[in-house]
Order: structure tokens, then C-alpha cells, then sequence
């Protein structure tokens, strides 16, 4: 059972088990030596009563790659993506507050990281041309091979060619691995919202790079700039 | 083809296969080791600058960043007057993340000898006092001696955060003459910069004690070493003076501000000082 997980750890006024010293004292007397015991939700409970900024540095370091990964997929830039998950992580440091408990920390979390790069890839429409390049969408690994690595910017450059909605959804079900309730709520939209936008995504997904039976990729022209409508 | 949103089909019914194809793409990896210590600046700086507001502003701690966030500001550099017991507090942040090697420590407001304050950090550290090291974080800060404890650990990683000062001279500096010029700069008082900061777009990581230490480490420059930096221009563009104090001989270097790890973007140096 993660951290997350672990019943009786609601976000409320309750004090914590260990480290109300720190909770109600001088922020710089923090009992630090339980957080990486404590789950999200005590962390975050933690954090919003102050501690110095120790517990929220323990969601960070908990989270911080997946966070990446959803901020790389999102963007499908790695600038954009850094600029993204720091001003999420920030954000999410400054409203803690407003964490209610109703969902994961990690739905949370998702949630902040994807209006941050939807923000980044809105505001800045030079980032979202060169979101489109092939040369800047998520690196192959050099041990990739040749025909492994292709394949994966093809379906990169077909994934920037969905629309918003769509793509996201697909990132979040099927690469991020989030269940659909969970990014209905990092989306903000009902779940069969985001159960019809994975179908239809997937179709259209299946459309532009041909069917896994060994048929050729096809309709993947060269501009793969990413769609803004859902 | 249409999906009614009640649709009762689940999400795993995928006859494209392209839900399998996705997930079969490898993950983007973890976080780089750069943009974790941008992020730990950035929330250590977001964690001093909450102490600060609880003490004397409380009303704002949480709505005036907000509103920062919403700007699509990542962390401004803001002026600071840095505190003990503020240090005390980015000390543990960055301790609990996990960041060895990263510069966090004690600077006045401002110097008179800058480089006299560089020997003076790390007494000013032992009277702040350190918090304790979180047992999540990583082994890296830890001090490699997990039999001493927390306190021991947590000392080893501020011996390693201090003597970085950052000021701004406004000067124009010359390539040419940076011997000069970093003597000056040695000897003259300048306004300090609050080196805890995230980068700011403006400046680069320079600015930041993070930063400084990272391209002195690009520069061969001992960890133990003091460093001054000042933020200001070689040769008509945007670069940085950083002077190295290390067992009472001072060397000075010109570099850009986007100075970092295998690229130091050396301008001019070294040069030892007299």
C-alpha cells in the first residue's frame, strides 16, 4: 500500500501522530525525521499548517519524475515541460490550501502540472510550433534502435496532430496510466467525457499512423503542430 | 463514430490497439538533475519567503504569490534581508529534497569586504543551527555518514551550501582588465543579492547560489571554496565576475551567466588576484 493510500490520514485539522512540535512551533523546529513515512495527504496536511517547506519537499521528491513525465508527454517539448512542471510545483507549493482531500494527491498534482503546460503551450504560440517539430519531441534514447526510435516519433508526431482533448486523455489513460475517474478530475470534465475522447483519439491515433497488423503509417504529413480544440 | 458519454464500454476495450502501443512507449525518464535543483531553489526560496510573510505580513502569504502564479511568473528575484532563522528554514527544505551539493547558507545584506563575509559563513551557519535531515531524502544529502545522524548529516550538507555571495556591481567590466576589476570587487562594498533564488529569465542561474556553485564546479573550483559573484557585463554583454577563495588565494574568472556544468562559457580567466 503506497503512502497515498494508507487509511485514516485525511487532510483536516487533526494533528499529525509525530511532529505536532513542528506544526505549531517555530517552523524551523521541525521534526523532519518522519516524513518520508508519512503519506501525501499528511504531507500536504503537514505543509498547509507550515513546516519550513520540509514535507512539500518530500511530495516533490515523490512525484517529481512522474510530474516530468506527464509535463513531457503534454507538451512533447522538454523546455516547455521543465518551465511547465516548476511553475506547477510552485503553484502547487503556494495553494496547498486549497487541497481538499476529495481526490489523490497525485490527481492533484496532475491536475496543476496540465493546466501549467496547457497555460505554457497557449501563451506561447512559438512554443507550440516547435512543439510540432520532430526534432524537439521527446528524444529518443541513442540505444534505441533506428526503427525503434522512428516509430516512436511517428506516434509522438501523430499524437501533437489530435486534438487538445483527445490527446490529453490518451496521455493521461494510456501513458500515464491514471484510471479514467482520475483524469476526469485532473481534466475537469465528466468521465464518459474522457472515455469517448480516448476512443475517439485512439481512432484517429490509428488513422494517421496505420493499424498495428503491419500496415504502413500513413497521413503523417510533415506539419505536426498540435491541435488546440478538444 | 459517436461515443455516447454513458457509454458502458470500458476504457481498456481498445480494438485500434493503440491503447497497448502508448503504453508500450518508454517513459521520458526521470526528472534532469538541473531542472531538480531549479525546482529545489525555487521552492526554498517560495518557503523562505512564506516565513517571512507569516512573520510580518500573514494576511499575505498565500493570496500575493498566487497572484504571482497566475502572471506566469516562475519565482521572481526579490529583495531580501535574509534571517537566521530564515536559513534555518531553507536549510531543511533543501535537505529534506535531497539536493547535495546545492548552495544555501548565510549572507549579510550587505558587505564591506566581501570576501571577509566568505570566511565568516560558516560560523554564521553554526549559530543559525541546522534542522534535521529527512530520512526520504535522498543519500546524497546525507554527508555519506548515516551513523552520525541527523544533525551531523545535516551540518556536513550546509558546510557544503555556504560561502556564495552574489552581488551587483553594475559595473561594465573589460576582459582586458578583469585582474582590475576583480580586485575591486573584493574590496569595494557592494549591495548583496539574496543568492536562494530560482533563476530569474533576466539574469540566468548565476544568480542563484545554486547556480554560482554549479559553474565554479564547471570551472575545476573546490566545493570548499568561497565564492563572490557579480552580476554584471564583461565586454559590453551580460556576464558574471566569480572569484574563487580557496586556502587564501583568490582567482577570478569571467564568464556568461548561463555558465553551468561541463559548459562554463569561460570569457576571460583564470587570473590569480595579488
Amino acid at each position: 500500500m503506497s503512502p497515498d493510500q494508507r487509511p485514516g490520514s485525511a487532510l483536516s485539522s487533526e494533528g499529525d501522530a509525530v511532529g505536532d512540535r513542528a506544526l505549531v512551533g517555530d517552523p524551523v523546529l521541525v521534526d523532519a525525521a518522519d516524513v518520508g513515512e508519512l503519506s501525501d495527504r499528511d504531507l500536504m496536511a503537514r505543509h498547509v499548517r507550515g513546516d519550513g517547506g520540509v514535507a512539500f519537499g518530500e511530495l516533490f521528491r515523490r512525484h517529481r519524475d512522474r510530474m516530468y513525465a506527464v509535463a513531457i508527454r503534454t507538451t512533447s517539448n522538454r523546455e516547455l515541460a521543465a518551465d511547465a512542471v516548476q511553475e506547477a510545483f510552485i503553484s502547487a507549493f503556494r495553494r496547498a490550501d486549497a487541497y481538499r482531500g476529495e481526490a489523490a494527491v497525485t490527481t492533484w498534482l496532475h491536475r496543476i502540472v496540465v493546466n501549467a503546460c496547457l497555460d505554457r503551450l497557449r501563451r506561447e504560440k512559438a512554443a507550440v510550433r516547435r512543439a510540432g517539430d520532430l526534432g524537439e519531441l521527446d528524444l529518443p534514447d541513442p540505444r534505441d534502435h533506428h526503427s525503434a526510435a522512428e516509430a516512436r516519433h511517428i506516434v509522438h508526431a501523430a499524437l501533437a496532430k489530435l486534438p487538445e482533448g483527445q490527446r490529453l486523455a490518451l496521455v493521461l489513460i494510456d501513458m500515464q496510466g491514471l484510471s479514467v475517474s482520475e483524469a476526469a478530475v485532473v481534466l475537469g470534465v465528466a468521465e464518459g467525457t474522457v472515455k469517448s475522447r480516448c476512443f475517439r483519439g485512439r481512432e484517429a491515433l490509428a488513422e494517421l499512423i496505420g493499424r498495428p497488423d503491419g500496415s504502413p503509417f500513413k497521413n503523417l504529413g510533415s506539419e505536426t503542430e498540435p491541435q488546440g480544440a478538444p | 463514430m459517436t461515443h455516447l458519454h454513458d457509454d458502458p464500454t470500458p476504457v481498456e476495450h481498445d480494438p485500434t490497439g493503440m491503447r497497448e502501443l502508448l503504453a508500450s512507449l518508454p517513459d521520458p525518464g526521470p526528472m534532469p538533475e538541473d531542472l531538480v535543483a531549479r525546482i529545489t531553489a525555487a521552492l526554498a526560496e517560495e518557503s523562505r519567503a512564506a516565513q517571512g510573510s507569516l512573520s510580518s505580513q500573514a494576511a499575505r502569504v498565500v493570496h500575493a504569490p498566487l497572484a504571482a502564479a497566475d502572471a506566469g511568473s516562475v519565482v521572481p528575484l526579490r529583495p531580501h534581508r535574509p534571517t537566521l532563522r530564515h536559513l534555518g528554514v531553507a536549510a531543511a527544505v533543501v535537505t529534506a529534497i535531497g539536493l547535495g551539493g546545492a548552495a544555501l547558507g548565510a549572507w549579510p545584506s550587505s558587505l564591506t569586504g566581501p570576501i571577509a563575509a566568505l570566511s565568516e559563513a560558516s560560523s554564521a551557519d553554526s549559530e543559525a543551527g541546522a534542522a534535521p535531515a529527512a530520512p526520504g531524502a535522498d543519500e546524497s544529502s546525507k554527508g555519506g555518514d548515516a551513523e552520525a545522524g541527523a544533525g551531523v548529516s545535516d551540518l556536513s550538507a550546509t558546510d557544503r551550501l555556504d560561502g556564495v555571495t552574489i552581488v551587483m556591481s553594475g559595473a561594465e567590466h573589460s576582459s582586458d582588465a578583469l585582474a582590475a576589476a576583480a580586485s575591486a570587487l573584493v574590496t569595494t562594498t557592494y549591495p548583496t543579492v539574496t543568492p536562494l533564488t530560482a533563476e530569474a529569465p533576466g539574469i540566468g542561474p548565476i544568480a542563484t547560489a545554486i547556480g554560482a556553485r554549479t559553474c565554479a564546479d564547471a570551472l575545476g573550483i573546490s566545493p570548499d571554496a568561497g565564492i563572490l559573484v557579480d552580476v554584471s557585463e564583461v565586454d559590453g554583454a551580460p556576464a558574471a565576475v566569480l572569484i574563487a577563495t580557496d586556502g587564501g588565494a583568490r582567482t577570478a574568472y569571467a564568464v556568461s551567466r548561463s555558465c553551468t556544468t561541463r559548459s562554463p562559457m569561460l570569457i576571460a580567466g583564470p587570473i590569480a588576484l595579488p
